[in-house]
């Protein structure tokens, strides 16, 4: 066996381990995968829903005032310099 | 504008005494500032100044002489027809000269800068030590007083006004938090000090002979007013034990009336004597001052109408008892 052979049959070896042990760990690892890529999308899918709503308006801002406003009891007198 | 001012005016206000260091810094930030003051709102002082007889042309050309910088016609007509819109800076700053000019505060400039200066630092955001500073301004301003008390001048009054000023802005946050025993403090404070400063600007009118408005010295009963108004949560203001004595002895609602008879553009002081008419469930001045807002600006003839930072009649309690009278007359 010259150089050539020897190192074709230690990269068909390599190939063939390669090949075996990704063959044994394929299923668990697609349905991690699946598992994180289904969390991300849950969570893109989340972000998306938060972005559509609505911004606080200046009304609801303004809404938001006069209520703190009741709840503190005041329509208070300003003092006059 | 307003620090040029100061600056001319300093030399001959400070600097002539070991308690005017204070003073000396406070005018720096007062320069630094380069502020104005807001109150009375420029709305009133348009009015004011445009009711000694001014067309419009006349008041551009008033406005010209003391402002570089031109106003519009149309800007300024805004701003006198309609209470909730908010001037811009250089409106503001140049009416308020002009306002100088024609109704000069009878105060010391010294004790007004103090005044400015504590309106900016009481309303300031984010001020670290805002709390510390407006006790040491505090501590000053009673040490001041303390050393004028014989004089009973317009220094005097006017350093009362902000001793008042600086209990009676303590006084909406004691009862929002139920502190009893300070709200009970402050207000007592305040009124003191309110009351110093009223008897010697009559002391100063009546036997010095100063000439001083009337709405000066209403001013202070306004305030004393509202330290009993304010100390009450807006729930429990109607039939007012504390305030129904304070209005009968103070001759208040006559008071309000002398006043928007020589000023009727003023829609705050008649807004408040509709408040007081209705908490006091007077049907006969609620009737008086409601149509005295509206005379004061149409736009209150809505009871929805809003102005910025204010609750409209509509929705504020102290108005809950005149809405019917109103309803029913309109």
């Amino acid at each position: 066996m010259n150089f050539k052979q020897r190192f074709i049959l230690v990269l068909t070896a390599f190939v063939f381990v390669l090949a075996s042990g990704c063959s044994n760990v394929g299923p668990e690892s697609d349905a991690r995968d699946s598992d994180v890529l289904g969390a991300e999308q849950k969570q893109e899918r989340a972000q998306e829903s938060e972005s559509l709503v609505p911004a606080p308006t200046s009304k609801a801002r303004i809404e938001e005032l006069k209520s703190e406003k009741r709840s503190s009891g005041s329509d208070d007198m300003e003092r006059l310099d | 504008m307003y620090g040029e001012r100061r600056q001319l005016d300093m030399p001959a206000c400070i600097g002539n005494g070991s308690c005017y260091c204070y003073l000396d810094m406070l005018y720096v930030l007062v320069l630094r500032l380069n502020c104005s003051i807001t109150m009375p709102s420029t709305y009133n002082k348009i009015h004011r100044l445009k009711s000694q007889g001014w067309t419009w042309p006349e008041f551009l050309a008033e406005i010209a002489q003391v402002s570089v910088h031109s106003i519009d016609e149309k800007t300024l007509y805004s701003n006198f027809r309609l209470p909730h819109r908010k001037p811009n800076r250089l409106l503001e700053e140049t009416i308020n000269q002009l306002h100088e000019k024609y109704f000069p505060s009878p105060f010391p400039k010294e004790v007004e800068g103090l005044i400015t200066l504590y309106n900016h630092l009481v309303s300031a955001k984010n001020y670290r030590t805002q709390d510390d500073d407006i006790e040491l301004l505090k501590q000053f301003v009673w040490a001041e007083l303390e050393q004028d008390q014989p004089q009973y001048d317009l220094r005097y009054s006017r350093l009362a006004w902000l001793a008042a000023n600086i209990e009676f802005d303590r006084i909406a946050y004691c009862r929002d938090n139920g502190l009893v025993e300070k709200l009970a403090d402050s207000q007592k404070s305040a009124l003191k000090w309110f009351q110093q400063a009223k008897r010697a600007i009559v002391h100063c009118k009546q036997s010095l002979q100063i000439n001083i408005e009337p709405f000066v010295i209403y001013k202070l009963t306004q305030n004393m007013l509202a330290c009993y108004l304010n100390a009450i949560p807006s729930s429990n203001r109607l039939d007012n034990e504390d305030l129904k004595r304070f209005i009968d002895s103070s001759d208040y609602i006559a008071e309000t009336k002398q006043m928007l008879a020589l000023e009727p553009f003023q829609w705050g002081i008649a807004r408040n004597g509709l408040r007081f008419s209705s908490l006091l469930k007077d049907a006969d001045d609620c009737e008086y001052f409601f149509r005295a807002l509206v005379t004061a600006n149409k736009h209150f003839a809505d009871l929805n109408y809003q102005l910025p930072g204010l609750l409209s009649i509509a929705e504020s309690d102290d108005f809950k008892w005149t809405l019917g009278i109103i309803n029913n007359k309109t």
